[in-house]
């Protein structure tokens, strides 16, 4: 037996395909190639750079020191996009507020995956009474209604960052729970996990070494729409009036816009701007989340 | 029951394993009530149809599964009671190969992961040349040369057999008093098959192992037992050598089993297989002999009396109420000189 | 005139711009209301051949050339609404985990009458359900349950209703892909003396596929070897298995434990299937063969016929069939 006998049994006629996207260059590669995944990672990248530059180029609020005329300007070459009732530029208001959504919606999303993760791999493998306690909590917080109870904590809350944070990350491990433990299951079938366990390898182990490597893919393109969610949630937060009332966000910039009664003068230019980038953002997470869903489906490729 | 001298080194009593679907609450008794022997040195193969409870038995040897009945003794040890670290320590002797060589593995996993895992989760070495010394010794004792590029390799880069290699590898790196093959040939080419049996021979009988091979295929058995014992619904049917058990079966379960082996000559007659319906479902508590709805030979008696295993001649046991009355046409014309390994 | 005529048939999976042939010029002659063993292990092309002869081929396999002629039919150059009226009504197929095609949410006889309307939609509702419960007599399926669901059957009794499905269009040939291996060796011996049966008593022609040289000394009156997508060896079943000419066939039967032979006597075939992305140079069997000479490592073999039964591709053959 010598290593020229080694050949890519993978594909064509032997039945068997290779696990899709094993490595993080091969999924990369494979979201690269289809035009949502591209467009997905482009758009991101946009946010993501616009959002460190509004960090460094200007101060979350931006400086006071307007004057009354600077009310509601119109866009043109003293304002790129205009200003606000307060006289405040759109245009660095847009660009701070970036950064905010992205923080929060990331940092909710990993406080969510994390918590998830957790419940969902140690239930889904060590199942019984764990397993049954366990998914009667996940199963509360399912069926109690998000949104809801999100506004009266935040209400209730001290008003801040790190409230809507943990506020939004602490009501979305349910569900994400619920899927990671179904993967687990699943994937405990397979004969490797009872290799482990017949080689004498601890629980702890197997679940960290071989469990959460295998379901870590399905986690993280779950943990890439719920981010969407969580950016959407923080906007219709803050346009509640129930975030940071210190800081800028897209949403309070759209609360601003409909208290200010932009929205019935026409002053489009106070209202329009956050909300597309809102659902740009939004949009650029559901794309990536949606491709690699797709890469990751072991059906690809096949008839 | 047996006529071997030597203690064993494998005794199981009485031995139960129950499963209870949370649907339906009935309990399926996958092993019933079977008592083996196991003894050093030898390969003995565990023969059954699906559902036949051989799987669920060899798994019980390592505590892969709980159980609900009986004693599984390893040396003095009742693998029933142990736990935790005990547990751990006793599964280094008892080593398994399973039968989906595509499945086996974490497919992030290279073959070096693979083969070192079992070393590092015992903690035998805390060298790393040792470590490398011992991985590339297994996987070149398997075949696999040279053991070094191999060793980079992943295993979808592999064929079925290549595969099953590591996995014995794996298996043989802890030096395992027992080796237990689940189906280890089954998913593999017919002309790949022989070069893993004989494999699993040769590395036997260079470490001293015992061997307990579990197999749906009586031709298997035929090629690399010492003994066979055919199991059917979590019960033991018969059992003994592959010339008693395939050659003069003398259980009708076997007989049918033995008479259903499509031969690969033309000129063998079919024989007729006078078994009716489909094997039994394991969740009917059944009074009796499990084979009694389909066996040909029923009497009245059979429904009612669970048969016990009894001896027949040397080494070879048979669980029938009918077992003098029967004569069993041997279903197969075997060469008169054979071999043995 | 054989029913069916496969000459010279080419095709091609394309993945990444790279091409791998699956089956490399073709022939294959199959008679009428005969049963005929394909044999060959995996990677050896089999299985792509029995899509071809279904048009199912998928979607990156490309037939490269050749024809395929059933019953006067030009198989390769249907198009797809053409091919409904072949598919399932003029060939007929069964696959391994047939019983997994069962629809499980209704009763069994139900899906026997549907597909049997979908072929013979004239005769009507009440003509269908009479059809189907002779289908599933037929196939040894007890009339009390027709109307159970597929999860409510055994195993054996799916692979029966999943050949009572492929025969509902009451069709010349049948391509049966593995269709026991899945079984427990009893149910297999009980189905493959139905399929037996049905093959008598229906004068099909069936073209059994498998890797298990038992079954097809058991059932078939012809075997055709197939190694790297081609045809090596071709005879009927009594010619292969007692004196096999192709090196392949002959490692083949050696590496099969047989009860006759002894035990430990069964031999693995050394080295590795060859890879169709690459495939040896010449005879595509010569880096494994006992009787490798220089020819066989620079021009491929013909399937050199030797009368109307045998046939086989090696070099070490004259015409007549005898030993160079």
């Amino acid at each position: 037996m010598s290593i020229s006998s080694v050949e890519h049994t993978s594909g064509f006629d032997s039945g068997q395909s290779p696990p899709s996207g094993v490595s993080s260059r091969g999924i990369f590669s494979a979201l690269w190639k289809m035009g949502k995944g591209r467009f997905g990672i482009l758009l991101l990248s946009f946010f993501i750079l616009y959002a460190i530059w509004g960090y460094f180029a200007y101060k979350n609020p931006p400086l006071a020191g307007h004057t009354v005329e600077d009310r509601f300007v119109r866009p043109g070459t003293d304002h790129i996009l205009g200003t606000d009732n307060l006289g405040r530029s759109i245009w660095e208001e847009l660009a701070v507020g970036a950064g905010i959504s992205l923080v929060v919606g990331v940092a909710a999303t990993a406080i969510a995956i994390g918590l998830g993760s957790l419940i969902g791999i140690t239930s889904g493998y060590l199942g019984g009474k764990f397993d049954q306690l366990s998914m009667g909590l996940t199963d509360m917080f399912i069926t109690i209604p998000a949104l809801p109870l999100i506004i009266v904590l935040a209400a209730v809350l001290s008003r801040g960052l790190v409230t809507i944070t943990l506020v939004i990350g602490l009501t979305s491990w349910a569900v994400p729970a619920r899927l990671i433990r179904a993967e687990v299951l699943t994937q405990s079938q397979r004969s490797f996990i009872l290799r482990a366990q017949a080689m004498g390898m601890t629980p702890v182990r197997i679940m960290r070494v071989h469990v959460l490597p295998t379901v870590a893919p399905i986690v993280l393109a779950n943990a890439i729409l719920l981010t969407a969610v969580a950016v959407l949630t923080e906007a219709i937060l803050a346009f509640l009036g129930l975030g940071d009332p210190s800081l800028v966000s897209w949403g309070k910039m759209l609360q601003t816009a409909f208290s200010s009664g932009a929205t019935s003068r026409g002053f489009w230019w106070v209202v329009v701007p956050p909300g597309v980038l809102i659902a740009m953002l939004v949009l650029s997470f559901t794309l990536i989340g949606n491709a690699l869903t797709e890469v990751l489906d072991p059906r690809r490729g096949k008839r | 029951m047996l006529s071997r001298k030597e203690s064993p080194l494998l005794q199981v009593s009485g031995l139960s394993v129950h499963f209870k679907p949370k649907r339906s609450g009935q309990v399926i008794r996958a092993v019933d009530g079977v008592d083996l022997e196991v003894y050093e040195g030898e390969t003995l193969c565990l023969v059954g149809e699906s559902g036949s409870g051989k799987t669920t038995l060899v798994q019980a040897f390592g505590h892969l599964v709980s159980i609900a009945s009986g004693t599984v003794s390893f040396g003095d040890v009742d693998v029933a009671v142990l736990s935790g670290s005990k547990l751990r320590a006793h599964r280094r002797d008892v080593q398994y190969v399973f039968q989906d060589p595509f499945q086996s593995f974490n497919p992030r996993h290279s073959v070096w992961d693979i083969v070192s895992e079992p070393i590092k989760v015992h903690r035998l070495t805390d060298s790393r040349e040792e470590l490398q010394i011992r991985v590339f010794e297994a996987l070149d004792e398997c075949g696999l040369r040279p053991a070094d590029e191999f060793a980079r390799l992943f295993p979808h880069q592999l064929s079925g057999g290549q595969r099953q290699r590591v996995a014995i590898a794996a298996a043989i790196v802890l030096r395992p008093q027992l080796l237990i093959a689940d189906e280890a040939v089954s998913m593999l080419d017919v002309s790949v098959r022989s070069d893993i049996l004989k494999l699993f021979l040769r590395l036997k009988h260079n470490h001293n192992m015992t061997l307990v091979f579990v197999t749906h295929d009586l031709s298997v058995a035929w090629e690399i037992a010492d003994r066979i014992f055919v199991m059917y619904l979590g019960k033991i049917m018969e059992g003994g050598s592959p010339s008693q058990v395939i050659g003069s079966p003398a259980n009708p379960y076997t007989h049918a089993l033995v008479s259903a082996i499509p031969v690969p000559d033309p000129r063998e007659p079919v024989r007729e297989v006078a078994v009716k319906g489909d094997i039994g479902n394991v969740l009917d508590d059944v009074d009796g002999c499990r084979f009694c709805p389909r066996c040909p030979h029923a009497i009245d008696r059979c429904a009612t009396s669970t048969p016990p295993l009894e001896v027949l001649s040397e080494g070879h046991v048979n669980a029938c109420i009918r077992s003098g009355q029967l004569s069993l046409v041997p279903p197969h014309q075997f060469a008169s000189d054979r071999s043995e390994i | 005139m054989p029913l069916v005529e496969i000459n010279d048939l080419q095709v091609d999976y394309v993945r990444d711009g790279r091409r791998l042939r699956a089956v490399d010029h073709l022939n294959l002659r199959i008679e009428a209301g005969t049963m005929v063993g394909l044999v060959g292990e995996s990677g050896s092309g089999k299985s792509t051949l029995a899509l071809s002869l279904l048009g199912l081929l998928p979607r990156n396999a490309i037939t490269a050339g050749g024809t395929t002629d059933f019953n006067g039919i030009r198989l390769t150059d249907l198009t797809e609404s053409e091919w409904n009226g072949i598919r399932g009504r003029r060939i007929g197929m069964v696959f391994q985990g047939a019983m997994n095609t069962l629809n499980p949410v209704r009763r069994v006889v139900d899906q026997v009458v549907e597909t049997v309307l979908c072929h013979e939609s004239d005769i009507g509702k009440s003509g269908g359900i009479q059809r189907a419960t002779e289908l599933l007599s037929l196939v040894g399926i007890p009339s009390d349950r027709h109307r159970s669901y597929p999860h409510e059957y055994s195993g054996g009794m799916r692979q029966r209703a999943g050949i009572a499905l492929a025969l509902s269009g009451q069709p010349d040939l049948l391509i049966a892909d593995e269709p026991v291996t899945a079984l427990d060796v009893i149910v297999q011996a009980q189905i493959l003396s139905l399929l037996e049966e049905l093959q008598q008593v229906l004068g099909l022609t069936v073209l059994f596929i498998t890797h298990d040289l038992g079954v097809v000394a058991r059932s078939c009156h012809r075997v055709v070897v197939m190694y790297a997508a081609e045809i090596v060896e071709d005879g009927t079943s009594t010619e292969v298995f007692e004196a096999p000419k192709h090196p392949y066939s002959q490692l083949l039967l050696q590496s099969v434990p047989s009860f006759v032979r002894g035990r430990g006597q069964s031999r693995g075939i050394p080295g590795a299937p060859a890879s169709l992305l690459d495939p040896p140079e010449g005879c595509r069997f010569h880096p494994r063969c006992p009787n490798a000479m220089d020819v066989c490592s620079t021009e491929r073999p013909r399937l050199k016929r030797f009368s109307d039964t045998r046939a086989a591709a090696c070099h070490l053959y004259r015409e007549d069939g005898d030993v160079k």
